[in-house]
């Protein structure tokens, strides 16, 4: 039933494939707006936090190992963008050692996504069902899990042998594409949070 | 079918086939009749009568070239003509000339450009590198590779001093005929006259010989029709001439060319009454019908077996399967002929069927390649025929679950061609250097050594499976590198020194150990007893010490043909080049042996036997290939040069070949064993991310509905979780 249901997804997405395997092509000059997207957004959030400009929020500050977590995942998903986009800019395409630190950035991702999630999870049910407010958008961080969601899925989905070639470059497309939305979107989360949150 | 009477050969057809309709003016010359003054007028009026002459003649010409324009094989009874275009009946003594009997209803002008016999053509692109005719002198040690294609790596015949005469004469058996057989073909393709090269008519080295003309019944005979041990014969007397009547059954050749001395005088003998005379053929009769035609068994499209003649190749040694277990090539398994993906048309142009490759015509042929065929031209491709790929209904692949930077990185044939990568070095003989296809004794030692899956970049950088052989020659070492010394020079020079007949190196480290020898091995009463006599220990000393002295033979034997070989080229600086070292003098005329920086060895791109995909590299996984113990590019490539085995160096490894950086590979195939629990931990991580997002939705919409009891913080969002 799973076979049927994958084989008749990939029928229906037969024809977007190669178009949208084609837009990878152009991912290289998207990979460059982003980065001078993140950049600013980087150097607008330390700016923020040279001037104090944020206030501190209310609601409650996290504790050491939350920020821990969250350095971890910041620092993993840098590791994975610097990885993926230097090799893609510089070589074309995902070869060699880069793509092996790639992977290799992405066990640690694997885990502190892991962590965050159980510390959010833990936190819900330890004050049921409270939410804490937390000073980044609530948007952008509901991006971030999201587009973590689809980064991770769709590199698991092309490790399975179930997709064909055009699918997997499809998956490739999206995988690398909603990466690049998710280092945009935790810039942002960095430019609009408070320095003590 | 009858004859028609003497025709022009080679009478031009190629013009309609490139131009326009005959008589149509073209399109300018249209323009400027209607915009142009009376001079043009009359310019356009001029044109138009050469026009309608050069019409008429392209369709005169086109005339002159039958076709039955049919799928069905047309049954030809056909009128023998010789080389001097006179009809031969059944009492005649000339051969058959195929370039005269055929050339009455087909374009021979243009098939002698073909592929197969017109080598030199500039039209017929060389291509990616093919297997090379690779020259073996055993009495000099001598293996190189040649080609007239200018393949990188490969030798053209004259820079090694091998003439066309005597290439021809080595390697016509293997050859479809034309070129080097035809001189005047080569006159044309290069504007260099044979007679200038050759020092004029007179000493046309194939005035006796006549030409080995391309021979259709090679390729267009039915069944076993045409003998080709019988043409190899021929070939091998020099008989190039009679090659093609004895070959087709027509009759049998009595003499031999090869044993007529270089001034002998076809006319004079006879006036003479020598016993020395030109072959002379005896016609069977009965091939011949009351009308003195002769059937010809010919199919349009050539029979794999035609192909295999010349294109069989043959895994040997310890790991070869047996013959009777092999599958052959998936294609011709399914029923397909060798034509079916190289076909050619009229000029022969074969397509050879690689990615890229160039149609001398410029026909469309992108489609014929793997990928071409299997999945499609590529979108840039100019390809407007077959767009979609699936030719003679190949399957699109799938490769489910096979990272795409694969196809950027190997060819189809890395995972899909050639044997089955095994753990040891695997060599491969061939029908054009091992003379598959004749009786024979054959073991798979024998030179030339030939390693085959060999995983290397192409051209285009992409790792393909090659077949790779290593040349070995005496060299001059200069500025410009290493020059192989001309083979008849170096062989003139070496014959007293070598001494070497037909085994290069077993004769040239064949000793005979002294009786003091053994004396001082075994003592002296032991040594005079016959070897038989001997205990195994007693033999294995002796077995050792000939060994030694062997090499030792050998090294003395190099460095006295160095010396006389240097001598004979006026003092250059002259080596020996075998696989991956290189035999010198030192400064004190003692022998050396150091790393050759020459010449790489001579590596040309596999595309057959075709495996099916489930017999493909990868089929059982990743770890077929990324693992350390992979058998594709552990394992050692053989050299094969003719030299003891302890003067080479370390054999080097697949790996190496292949260009791979070894350590990298270690690093990939090692993370490959935690290949599972990454993929297990990537579930788990999507699962749990997945639940997160969900119970932070569900606490959300509960928020939505009204303040429940929990719920304090009027702030709350589902993200806040995360």
């Amino acid at each position: 039933m799973t076979q049927l249901s994958l084989t008749l997804l990939q029928e229906s997405m037969h024809g977007f494939a190669p178009t949208l395997a084609t837009a990878g092509e152009t991912f290289s000059r998207a990979a460059v707006f982003a980065l001078i997207v993140v950049a600013v957004l980087v150097a607008v959030g330390i700016g923020r936090r040279l001037r104090r400009a944020a206030k501190t929020p209310d609601g409650e500050r996290q504790s050491r190992g939350e920020r821990l977590v969250e350095a971890g995942y910041v620092i993993s998903a840098a590791a994975l963008g610097v990885t993926s986009l230097t090799a893609i800019l510089s070589h074309g395409g995902m070869h060699s050692w880069w793509l092996f630190a790639h992977m290799t950035a992405a066990g640690a991702f694997l885990v502190f996504l892991t962590a965050a999630c159980f510390l959010g999870l833990w936190r819900l049910l330890a004050t049921h069902n409270r939410f804490h407010s937390t000073p980044c958008n609530p948007l952008v961080r509901s991006g971030i899990l999201l587009c973590s969601i689809v980064v991770m899925a769709t590199i698991l989905l092309s490790m399975l042998p179930w997709a064909g070639t055009p699918h997997l470059e499809l998956l490739i497309a999206v995988h690398r594409y909603s990466g690049l939305f998710l280092l945009l979107l935790i810039a942002a989360a960095f430019s609009s949070r408070s320095s003590r949150g | 079918m009858k004859s028609r009477g003497a025709l022009p050969l080679g009478a031009p057809n190629s013009m309609t086939e490139y131009g326009g309709p005959a008589g149509v003016a073209t399109p300018a010359v249209s323009l400027l009749s209607q915009q142009g003054g009376p001079l043009a007028r009359r310019v356009v009026a001029a044109a138009t009568v050469v026009a309608a002459v050069f019409g008429a003649a392209q369709e005169a010409a086109v005339a002159d070239f039958a076709t039955s324009d049919s799928r069905a094989n047309y049954v030809h009874r056909i009128d023998l003509y010789d080389a001097q275009n006179r009809k031969i009946d059944a009492e005649s003594d000339q051969p058959y000339s195929p370039t005269k009997t055929c050339g009455r209803c087909h374009d021979v002008s243009q098939i002698h450009g073909g592929f197969h016999f017109s080598v030199n053509n500039e039209l017929q692109a060389a291509g990616r590198p093919g297997e090379p005719w690779m020259w073996m002198e055993p009495s000099i040690g001598t293996q190189l590779p040649l080609s007239y294609r200018r393949w990188r790596g490969a030798y053209e015949p004259a820079q090694v001093g091998v003439s066309d005469y005597e290439f021809l004469a080595r390697f016509g058996q293997r050859t479809c005929g034309g070129y080097p057989g035809l001189p005047e073909a080569k006159a044309a393709d290069s504007d260099e006259s044979e007679s200038a090269e050759e020092g004029g008519a007179d000493k046309d080295p194939f005035r006796l010989s006549g030409r080995l003309e391309v021979d259709c019944m090679i390729c267009h005979g039915r069944g076993s029709s045409f003998d080709l041990e019988e043409w190899s014969n021929q070939t091998e007397d020099e008989n190039f001439a009679w090659a093609s009547t004895a070959a087709l059954g027509l009759g049998t050749v009595d003499g031999v060319v090869s044993r007529l001395p270089e001034d002998f005088d076809p006319e004079a003998a006879e006036a003479a009454n020598s016993r020395r005379k030109l072959p002379t053929v005896a016609y069977d009769q009965r091939l011949f019908d009351a009308e003195g035609q002769v059937f010809f068994n010919i199919v349009r499209t050539p029979e794999n077996n035609a192909c295999y003649r010349c294109h069989t190749n043959q895994v040997v040694g310890p790991e070869a399967p047996p013959r009777w277990t092999h599958d052959q090539d998936v294609h011709l398994r399914a029923g397909f002929q060798c034509v079916d993906c190289h076909p050619n048309g009229l000029s022969h142009a074969t397509v050879r069927g690689f990615e890229g490759e160039e149609h001398p015509q410029q026909e469309s042929v992108a489609t014929l390649s793997c990928r071409g065929c299997h999945i499609g031209p590529d979108e840039d491709s100019d390809e407007v025929a077959f767009s979609g790929g699936g030719r003679l209904g190949a399957p699109f692949p799938e490769h489910r679950g096979l990272p795409p930077i694969h196809f950027e990185k190997m060819s189809c044939t890395a995972c899909h061609s050639g044997p089955i990568p095994g753990a040891a070095g695997q060599l491969v003989q061939t029908s054009r250097n091992h003379l598959l296809g004749h009786k024979s004794h054959r073991h798979p030692e024998d030179l030339p050594q030939i390693a085959a899956s060999v995983l290397m970049p192409n051209e285009a950088g992409v790792l393909a499976p090659h077949r790779v052989v290593w040349p070995t020659f005496w060299a001059i070492r200069s500025d410009d590198g290493l020059q192989p010394v001309d083979v008849p020079v170096a062989t003139e020079a070496l014959r007293r020194t070598l001494r070497v007949r037909r085994d290069f190196l077993e004769e040239m480290t064949s000793v005979r150990l002294t009786r003091s020898q053994k004396a001082e091995l075994l003592g002296e009463e032991r040594a005079k007893l016959p070897d038989d006599e001997l205990n195994d220990d007693e033999r294995q000393k002796i077995d050792k010490l000939a060994q030694s002295e062997g090499v030792k033979a050998f090294h003395e034997k190099i460095q006295a043909g160095l010396a006389k070989l240097s001598e004979s080229l006026d003092g250059a600086d002259v080596v020996y080049v075998a696989g991956d070292n290189l035999y010198e003098l030192n400064d004190e005329s003692q022998l050396e042996i150091v790393e050759n920086p020459g010449p790489e060895p001579y590596a040309w791109p596999l595309a057959h036997d075709v495996r099916p995909a489930r017999w493909s590299l990868g089929a059982n996984g990743c770890t077929d290939c990324h693992s350390t113990e992979s058998a594709f590019l552990i394992g050692n490539v053989t050299t094969g040069a003719p030299v003891p085995s302890g003067d080479l160096s370390p054999p080097r490894t697949r790996m190496a070949m292949s260009g791979i950086d070894a350590d990298q590979w270690d690093a990939w195939a090692t993370s490959f064993r935690f290949r599972s629990w990454f993929k297990a931990a990537l579930i788990g991580t999507v699962g749990i991310a997945v639940l997160t997002l969900l119970v932070a939705g569900i606490a959300l919409l509960g928020r939505r509905r009204g303040p429940t009891q929990h719920v304090v913080d009027s702030k709350v969002t589902p993200e806040d979780v995360t």
